[in-house]
């Protein structure tokens, strides 16, 4: 696989991720002076000054449901853990030991079409959406995402135990998209 | 048929020569040829055998719809040779002979027709004649060859997205396109030929125009064109399936245009099925996209202006054209400079004569002339016979979107006049035939289309043009006192066949096409459809406009299995320590989509042996099982016990923190769905397991009901996320506690209690838990942590064996625990099932509380027992297996659901669900083992295995 392929398809480091459910859950989030995305369905940087194309984001998955992915030492998601481990009422602790992938390159369109029914193409990455959907017939998260060195890439997430199949799923799908290097 | 010189806008490359074989002969035909066009340009009019009566064929449409140019070409069957493309050494074979093309044995069957009529199969396969005919006909039916051992072929399939789809790549279509485009839509623009035009260059548009108006198309950013990609369904809201060459593409269109066009009808007539008998639209296409003259003395038997255009054409080539014979009883201005090519109204077609080789010879007709005296009898000779009698629309996407199709007497023509909305016709389809007027009705349809699209607006649709001119002849059908008069081609089904079938009470189109067959083989009844149609409405006094269509189902074109395959997605589930079970030499099974250790091999022992042995370490020491499989669910928020209450049919709100209880989950009728144990964790916080199956769908179902009940809590699926391994045995505390800070003591950790703390550094839950022995600790802890536990807990130096689904079944058993959906059924409620006493009928609601109360009242139909073989039957032991009977007085009083040989008892015990009168301990059973002998079994009291 190189970048400069049509399309390509790398695993994600294993990063610190986590989960928040409950009516408070974004009071939780603020309380922390974490982002919380305005609506549901969409993604922010993890904190304001994060860049767009940051590795540590916020997703909303619904009104009252929240993922959060950081890299380094995630002090965000440690004083997350705490505080919903303890007596903050109405926001719930989430484990998420997702697999992670991301896909890319100049074909990726070509990809997510033959693996999922969302019409990526008319997100626009800009807005920040999260899809929440199956993907070769394994549920998962996706955040488009534009980076600033391959263009727009695909930010996968799934239940660890579908990561082997996606994974070699999307290697399937990924190795005969035509324009891949030797 | 001949090749003929350069034809301007022709599909070939004359350059590109291609060598290929066709039963056994070596022919050569270019790039760009179908493999019928190569055949045809050969010489060769027999390529195929008709279905029934193997009666031979040629080319008869060219238009993707010629059930008689099925091919086998290598190991693959049902290659339609009119649009499959021609390649360098391709081995082709004729399909549906023995022997042969030229000399294929069926053809003897004709001999038999009188015996075999209308109906034959439903009359020969009724009563004690069945197997008889089915061997024969089952010998002799089929089109081609599968090969078993061809390679699985793995095709992508694809989702697409457009604001205009479409479909029909003709002068309609194409400008629908632009419009379309023009007004900002993304559009898609498919056809099902392998280039752009349809029918353009034989309908009125000049080569340059077509190809300007093609170029344009190609040129226009906004518009994506698929060639050879045959639309096939439509579905709600606007999905549409599309076949191309090597996958399918299921494409969501904010609107649609069908520009699908027409199907050219036949004349039937006596001997209509010649080789060299054929549409005048395959004629077209022979010479416009082939190069090739349909014969050296053409005859054209005709309704409409189209067969005049057709002889224009073909004199333009240089090929001669004997007469045209209007069947109509005048011609009126459309043989308007023809000059001195014989026209002749008023004909009666009676019958196609075949010469050496089964290739037409000559046409025999009466011409009857306007008084419509019997006329004379005439035979013209000739090698071809052209038929342009009429048309059908190409309307089965409109039907399937539900268009209303009412038929037009005046242009005697299915025609849709009611469309939903997003959904457009364009063209011919639309009952429109001249040029100009199908182009400006495909530029309206395009930008009504992107309208809609862009806003949802559905537009009045302009009013068909006056000049729409009638293009079919109301009834070109001419039966013949000896038959032979074929309606479809594929089944080979004449009109006394259908007459016959009215007859005999199947006097509607659905019920006739059943019973006839009509419209059933490969194409679909795309050219008999609507004479069926005529001649049934005919013989019932009526008119084509009171009968209703066939209904059109998807698919409208058949499709390769292969793309409907697709990839073939399963998704296939693994545990954190799946490489740990494969280095410790696991024989992997498939449960609940998750790869599970069966058991695991050790040494040569045997499957039995290794299980035995897995069993042994269990109740002798300790042994450990991944059961990461089992649904974990968590629960959380001031009405969480409230809600578990509601759900299972057990209590839970006064469940102490820090302990667990069995729980029941039963639908709405009382029956057992699913269990797991529910545990509690803090004041609002539960955990709880499902069974491995379960664990999807009794987590969509806890969201279903709060929805409905909005209760305050909160739901999480960990079961991916979370591992679990149960460490069962007698020395299960005394090797987990050297790796955990939970203090495991008797008095501390009880049994049914659930603690949180560290295993192996790691953050764990702790339950305390007897589903395969007296003690055992399943131990949950996160997924990207599992293996370092599991590592821990399998160091040697704790002696610990890891035992698989098979082991666990057989300590399970032995225990006497049931297993939901194993040992209960679709209609086993809880109190057959010996667990009524997880049952809190005093509660005041619980889903299923109310079906329950009335099983009660009826009592058991059925109780779960368990039993033992009785001694000094070893030898039949073995033959017991689940979903044995119990027999008794020769009726069945019950089945086996679980059995297994004990290790631990040296015999085997079992779980059977037994008439209730049986169920008493001391009652002797009768099992029907699954070799037929009759096995003596005891019930007996569980568990069968005490304290370990």
């Amino acid at each position: 696989m190189s970048r400069r392929d049509a399309a390509w398809l790398a695993e994600a480091l294993p990063e610190r991720r986590f989960g928040v459910k409950g009516p408070r859950a974004a009071d939780a989030l603020k309380q922390l002076g974490l982002s919380v995305p305005p609506r549901a369905n969409s993604w922010a940087p993890l904190r304001a000054q994060d860049r767009d194309d940051s590795w540590n984001v916020v997703g909303r998955l619904g009104t009252t449901e929240f993922f959060i992915e950081e890299r380094g030492e995630a002090a965000g998601i440690t004083a997350l853990e705490q505080l919903t481990a303890g007596d903050f009422a109405g926001a719930y602790p989430v484990l998420r030991e997702d697999s992670a992938l991301v896909l890319g390159g100049e074909a990726v369109a070509d990809v997510l079409a033959q693996v999922c029914n969302v019409n990526f193409a008319a997100l626009e990455a800009a807005q920040r959406p999260v899809v929440m959907t199956l993907m070769a017939s394994v549920g998962v998260l996706v955040l488009p995402q534009l980076s600033l060195d391959d263009g727009a890439i695909y930010r996968i997430w799934c239940d660890p135990s579908f990561g082997p199949y996606l994974w070699e799923t999307l290697e399937a799908v990924v190795q005969k998209i035509p324009g891949r290097s030797p | 048929m001949y090749r003929l010189r350069a034809v301007p806008g022709e599909w070939i490359d004359r350059l590109a020569e291609l060598a290929f074989e066709f039963e056994g002969k070596s022919y050569t035909g270019f790039a760009g040829d179908s493999i019928s066009s190569a055949l045809a340009a050969s010489g060769v009019m027999t390529l195929g055998r008709s279905f029934k009566y193997h009666r031979r064929r040629g080319i008869f449409s060219l238009a993707n719809h010629d059930a008689n140019n099925l091919f086998q070409v290598g190991d693959i069957a049902n290659v339609r040779g009119d649009v499959t493309p021609l390649a360098a050494g391709m081995r082709v074979a004729a399909v549906n002979t023995t022997g042969g093309l030229e000399r294929d044995r069926g053809r003897f069957v004709e001999w038999l027709a009188p015996f075999l009529p209308v109906g034959f199969y439903y009359k020969a396969f009724h009563g004690r004649k069945f197997p008889r005919w089915e061997q024969r006909i089952r010998a002799m039916s089929g089109l081609g060859r599968i090969s078993a051992g061809a390679p699985r072929q793995r095709t992508a399939k694809r989702y697409a997205f457009c604001d205009v789809l479409v479909i029909g790549a003709g002068p309609s279509g194409l400008a629908a396109a632009l419009s379309a485009a023009d007004a900002g839509a993304r559009v898609l623009l498919v056809d099902e030929n392998a280039k752009a035009g349809g029918c353009g260059p034989w309908s009125g548009a000049s080569q340059g125009e077509l190809e300007g108006l093609v170029a344009r198309v190609a040129a226009t950013p906004g518009i994506e064109v698929l060639l050879s990609t045959c639309a096939t369904g439509y579905y709600a809201d606007h999905w549409v399936a599309l076949v191309e060459p090597t996958r399918m593409t299921k494409v969501r269109a904010g609107a649609v245009v069908c520009a699908t066009g027409v199907l050219e009808q036949p004349a039937v007539f006596r001997n209509n099925d010649l080789p060299g008998v054929l549409l005048g639209s395959a004629a077209q296409r022979l010479v416009h996209r082939y190069g090739i003259a349909p014969g050296k003395r053409v005859v054209i038997l005709t309704a409409n202006r189209e067969g005049y255009e057709l002889a224009r054409a073909l004199r333009a080539l240089n090929i001669a054209v004997t007469a045209v014979l209007d069947v109509r009883a005048g011609f009126g201005g459309d043989a308007h400079g023809l000059g001195d090519l014989r026209c002749v109204a008023g004909v009666v077609p009676q019958e196609a004569l075949a010469g050496r080789g089964g290739a037409v010879r000559a046409l025999r007709v009466r011409i009857v002339g306007d008084d419509a005296r019997p006329g004379s009898l005439e035979t013209i000779a000739c090698d071809a016979v052209l038929m342009s009698v009429g048309f059908a629309p190409a309307a089965a996407l409109l039907a399937q979107a539900g268009a209303t199709l009412p038929y037009d007497v005046a242009l005697q023509q299915h025609l849709p006049v009611k469309l939903p909305a997003g959904v457009f016709a364009a063209g011919r389809v639309n009952g429109i035939y001249d040029y100009a007027a199908r182009r400006q009705d495909g530029r309206d349809a395009g930008a009504e289309a992107a309208a809609h699209a862009r806003g949802g607006h559905q537009g009045a649709r302009i009013p068909r043009p006056e000049n729409s001119r009638q293009v079919s002849h109301p009834y070109p059908v001419f039966q013949h006192p000896r038959a032979r008069d074929f309606v479809d081609l594929d089944e080979d089904i004449q009109v006394k066949d259908l007459l016959n079938s009215a007859q005999e009470g199947f006097d509607s189109t659905e019920l006739l096409k059943r019973f006839s067959t009509l419209g059933m083989g490969p194409s679909q009844g795309k050219h008999s459809n609507l004479h069926g149609a005529r001649i049934l409405m005919r013989a019932r006094g009526s008119s084509v406009a009171d009968s209703a269509l066939t209904t059109q189902r998807p698919f409208y074109h058949p499709v390769p299995l292969k793309q409907l395959a697709g990839m073939g997605f399963h998704p296939e589930r693994y545990g954190a320590v799946h490489d740990r079970h494969a280095a410790l030499d696991a024989k992997f099974m498939t449960v609940g989509g998750w790869q599970r250790p069966e058991y695991y091999h050790d040494g040569d022992a045997s499957r039995s042996d290794c299980i035995g042995r897995e069993v042994r370490a269990v109740r002798e020491h300790a042994g450990l099982i991944d059961v990461s499989t089992l649904g974990k669910i968590e629960i959380a928020g001031p009405d969480a016990g409230a809600f578990l209450d509601r759900v299972y049919a057990g209590s839970f709100s006064d469940l102490r923190i820090g302990m667990t209880r069995y729980g029941l989950l039963l639908d709405e009728s009382g029956i057992v769905r699913d269990d797991g144990v529910i545990a509690r964790l803090g004041e609002h916080r539960y955990y709880f397991t499902t069974t491995t199956s379960g664990a999807a769908n009794v987590y969509r179902e806890l969201l279903l009901w709060n929805a409905r009940w909005r209760m305050d809590c909160a739901f999480v699926n960990g079961t991916g996320h979370r591992a679990a391994f149960n460490l069962a045995g007698p020395a299960s505390r005394e090797v987990l506690q050297t790796l955990t800070d939970i203090d495991l003591s008797e008095t501390a950790f009880p049994f049914l209690a659930v603690r949180e703390g560290r295993v192996a550094g790691v953050a764990a839950r702790v339950l305390r838990a007897g589903f395969v022995s007296a003690l055992g600790f399943e131990i949950h802890v996160p997924y990207r942590s599992a293996q370092r536990v599991w590592d821990a807990l399998m160091a040697p130096a704790s002696g610990v064996r890891p035992f698989g689904v098979e082991a666990q079944r057989v300590l399970r058993l032995e225990k006497g625990h049931a297993i939901v959906a194993q040992d209960t059924d679709a209609l086993t409620n809880p109190f057959e099932a010996g667990l009524g006493w997880a049952v809190r009928m005093g509660k005041p609601f619980f889903v299923g509380q109310r079906s329950l109360r009335i099983h009660v009242r009826r009592g058991a139909r059925q109780k779960l027992v368990g039993f033992e073989i009785s001694a000094g039957q070893a030898p039949q032991d073995a033959t017991v297996t689940e979903a044995n009977l119990l027999i008794q007085n020769g009726n069945i009083a019950g089945r086996v659901t679980s059995v297994a040989h004990s290790p631990t008892l040296g015999r085997t015990i079992g779980l059977a669900m037994a008439a209730p009168h049986l169920s008493e301990p001391g009652s002797n059973l009768v099992i029907r083992a699954a070799d037929g002998r009759q096995v003596a079994a005891r019930v007996v009291r569980t568990p069968f295995v005490g304290a370990v």
